[in-house]
């Protein structure tokens, strides 16, 4: 028999207890709980959903689908991972729906960019934009499902286990996926490791050697 | 793991390595090839530099009250429909409570002109004459009572399932203030009707279905 959301307890750290706790009591229907849980999760929500579809204008709209799955849902919540892996992983698969909607299949928006990738044209978007949106545009280079664990990794700090929940597939495709996206990011690795956009130029040179491609 | 596997799959680890969130043994592997491997070392230095960027990096986050407000106009109305759907009453009518008889509850424009009445006065907890309690959920509205506000400890049998819960929280209008605690038990605050000693009312939260225990909070 299932267990109820009411007889779970935490054992992931003071933060997952907090989120457990609030999510009990939404699953009860308590308003009050529900805007602490939302005004703990839009932030994090936003910010990997804006990395995660590229379309900001959407991100506000599959948030708040997320949480009403959350206001929803909560009593069916299990406790099999953290309350935010759990959250994370709706929005994960809100987000596809919502860019599969809009037949913006990540795949094809990755290739249809690749196909700028060369070294005089990067060279002209890092003149026009700063590092900051050059990472936004490299980041464009990859695929939806490696910008999901890339953020995942980096932003968020799960475990490539957690990455695997909250993606709905194996620790090994969590891997690959990661993998993926290294290589193609091959570029922009060692001129972030200079941190210095005046060096750019070289960097760029430097970069387009076989030897900088990571594997 | 051969030496090579070792270090593909090392390189493969490095990212996690970074973030602090592989295995101990994982982690252990992964420092033990660092030392002997400048190819790692060097990739490691990269993704961290990329991990630093990453976090760095700018996303605006707006405020997200706009946001909510546009949610819970969403949730209400998916609660209204849902009550409509299921034949039971509308959300501010439902505080009226069938088959709860220990309230003295007056009608909704009663409890209506009650809030409006009482709109902006801060209402302790204690002994304090309390006739506007609002029961802090989605689907219900406002109900007047005529009492004092008390803080109680509920604690629910369990198992217990969310639905049950619930109706047991609408049925004594309450509020929750915290909880759960470690042994599941709520912190709720509640309107003892002027017509009910305290103990007469907590004997009558007993006997609802769901609730093991409920004692005045300390």
């Amino acid at each position: 028999m299932r267990k109820s959301i009411h007889e779970l307890k935490s054992s992931r750290g003071a933060e997952d207890e907090e989120n457990l706790k609030l999510l009990q009591r939404v699953a009860v229907k308590d308003k009050v709980a529900f805007e602490k849980l939302y005004r703990r999760f839009f932030p994090q929500l936003t910010r990997y959903l804006s990395r995660l579809m590229r379309r900001p204008e959407m991100v506000e709209e599959v948030v708040n689908d997320t949480l009403f799955v959350v206001w929803e849902k909560a009593d069916q919540f299990q406790g099999r991972s953290k309350v935010s892996t759990w959250v994370t992983g709706i929005a994960y698969l809100k987000g596809i729906k919502a860019l599969d909607r809009l037949r913006m299949m990540p795949e094809q928006q990755a290739e249809s960019l690749a196909e700028v990738d060369d070294i005089e044209e990067t060279r002209n978007l890092i003149s026009k934009l700063g590092l900051d949106q050059w990472l936004s545009s490299g980041l464009d280079l990859i695929s939806v499902d490696q910008r999901s664990v890339i953020e995942l990794t980096y932003f968020s700090g799960y475990s490539y286990q957690e990455i695997s929940e909250i993606m709905h597939c194996p620790v090994n495709t969590v891997k690959t996926r990661m993998f993926h996206a290294r290589r193609r990011l091959a570029k922009l690795l060692p001129l972030l490791a200079e941190h210095n956009p005046v060096r750019v130029e070289d960097l760029l040179q430097q970069s387009s050697q076989p030897d900088d491609i990571v594997r | 793991m051969g030496k090579k596997a070792g270090h593909e799959a090392i390189l493969e680890l490095l990212p996690w390595f970074i973030n602090e969130t592989l295995g101990e043994k994982e982690r252990d592997l992964v420092l033990g090839h660092l030392r002997d491997c400048q190819e790692c070392r060097l990739e490691r230095d990269r993704l961290q530099n990329f991990e630093h960027f990453v976090r760095d990096s700018d996303v605006a986050i707006p405020d997200h009250r706009f946001a909510y407000t546009k949610l819970q106009a969403r949730i209400e109305t998916a609660e209204q429909n849902r009550a409509s759907t299921e034949g039971l009453a509308l959300p501010v009518q439902s505080t009226n409570h069938r088959g709860s008889n220990f309230f003295p509850v007056v009608g909704i424009a009663a409890s209506i002109a009650l809030v409006l009445a009482f709109v902006g006065l801060v209402v302790p907890s204690g002994n304090a004459p309390v006739t506007n309690p609002e029961f802090t959920t989605l689907t219900t509205g406002p109900v007047s009572i005529e009492g004092t506000a008390q803080r109680v400890a509920l604690t629910f049998q369990q198992p217990i399932q969310a639905a049950t819960m619930r109706k047991a929280l609408i049925e004594t209008h309450s509020n929750i203030v915290s909880g759960p605690d470690a042994d599941g038990t709520y912190l709720v605050e509640v309107q003892v009707p002027f017509n009910t000693s305290v103990e007469e009312y907590l004997r009558s939260i007993r006997e609802i279905e769901g609730v093991q225990y409920a004692r005045l909070s300390e």
